[in-house]
């Protein structure tokens, strides 16, 4: 697996990107606000924390809805780019003319 | 005593800082002394550590509170709590990261040794962290037990607790200094110098912290112990190789 897939897309710094993402997201109280009701809280957390709620919340819980889908799909993607070689060799030079070995350039000695 | 209180709010701020400080001191750290692999197979070894450490963190953070996990498995909400907040572990995260650059590494074809270049910034990163769970407090779970020590840390509840955030971070203080000395090592040898003493730590300084406990240890401290048994198998392989 290359940074760029075989694609030149660049796979691995937008999987970098949403993980770090997920795992802040993870950490912030988001889902602390939706699941208060549920009465799941580890570890006293909830009861030292409580809900908070408001923009931090909203936020926190849509970079995690976002970062998980976009990580589940970018690897996907990913894998299916380097499976099936897409894009292989689109961006690489292309070769106008042959090298010959015989032709040197005048300047090497 | 000394107070500080609990607020978590400033826990995600410092661990998003956490990550920014890492990566600024691995940026710096890349620049000045160059790198084993190719910046498009770096990024490659980033992206297996990232998916690694956030699985391995989430896994194991949520492993550690078990008796949570117990009752949330009889009362039918085991997936709840899995989406639950909060519940990483830095312990997590190192395994987890270390086993998905291996992965991502075999199933790249890269053969060099790529983790010195992480030690430094670990040490960064955790301590800077730490912080947070400090000031976080009761609300995160790293807190330490009750002591009547002169530096004990009120947090919140009018009792004096080890400070073991602190202790971690100068430990990780020394760390860095030792992975930063220019010692003629062989190529990986500084992560493992960090990720072993690391988990060596974290087994001595769990017993500081008031955890459920499994067998005479909390869930952690037993990964702690596979994971060095796994850092020792990797040692001895490693050598084999260089012989043969």
């Amino acid at each position: 697996m290359s940074e760029n897939g075989s694609s030149g897309f660049p796979f691995s710094k937008i999987v970098v990107v949403l993980a770090c993402t997920f795992g802040v997201g993870l950490g912030l109280c988001g889902l602390n606000a939706v699941l208060s009701g549920a009465g799941v809280t580890r570890g006293g957390v909830g009861s030292v924390m409580g809900p908070l709620m408001g923009v931090v919340a909203i936020v926190s819980l849509l970079a995690m809805i976002l970062s998980a889908l976009g990580l589940v799909l970018t690897v996907i993607a990913w894998v299916v780019s380097e499976a099936f070689g897409l894009g292989r060799g689109r961006n690489e030079p292309q070769k106008l003319f042959e090298d010959r070995d015989d032709q040197e350039p005048k300047d090497r000695k | 005593m000394i107070p500080i209180g609990s607020h978590p709010v400033w826990h995600p701020v410092l661990e998003t800082l956490a990550y920014a400080s890492g990566y600024a001191v691995f940026k710096w750290q890349r620049a000045r002394q160059g790198d084993v692999v190719e910046e498009p197979q770096r990024w490659t070894v980033l992206a297996g550590a990232a998916v690694g450490a956030l699985l391995g963190s989430r896994l194991l953070g949520i492993a550690e509170q078990w008796p949570t996990v117990e009752a949330a498995w009889h009362a039918g909400r085991l997936l709840a709590l899995l989406f639950s907040p909060g519940g990483k572990t830095i312990v997590g995260g190192l395994l987890g990261g270390w086993l998905g650059v291996e992965l991502v590494k075999r199933v790249s074809g890269i053969r060099r040794r790529t983790g010195d270049l992480f030690a430094l910034p670990l040490c960064v990163g955790i301590a800077v962290g730490r912080v947070g769970c400090l000031i976080a407090g009761l609300a995160d779970d790293t807190y330490g037990k009750p002591t009547s020590l002169p530096w004990a840390v009120d947090l919140g509840d009018g009792i004096g607790r080890h400070p073991v955030q602190v202790y971690e971070i100068l430990f990780l203080v020394l760390v860095g200094i030792a992975v930063s000395v220019k010692w003629r090592l062989p190529e990986g040898a500084r992560f493992r110098i960090f990720l072993g003493s690391y988990l060596a730590w974290r087994v001595a300084i769990d017993f500081l912290k008031p955890q459920p406990l499994v067998a005479g240890m909390n869930v952690i401290q037993w990964a702690c112990v596979g994971g060095i048994f796994l850092l020792g198998l990797d040692w001895m392989v490693g050598r084999r190789e260089q012989r043969s």
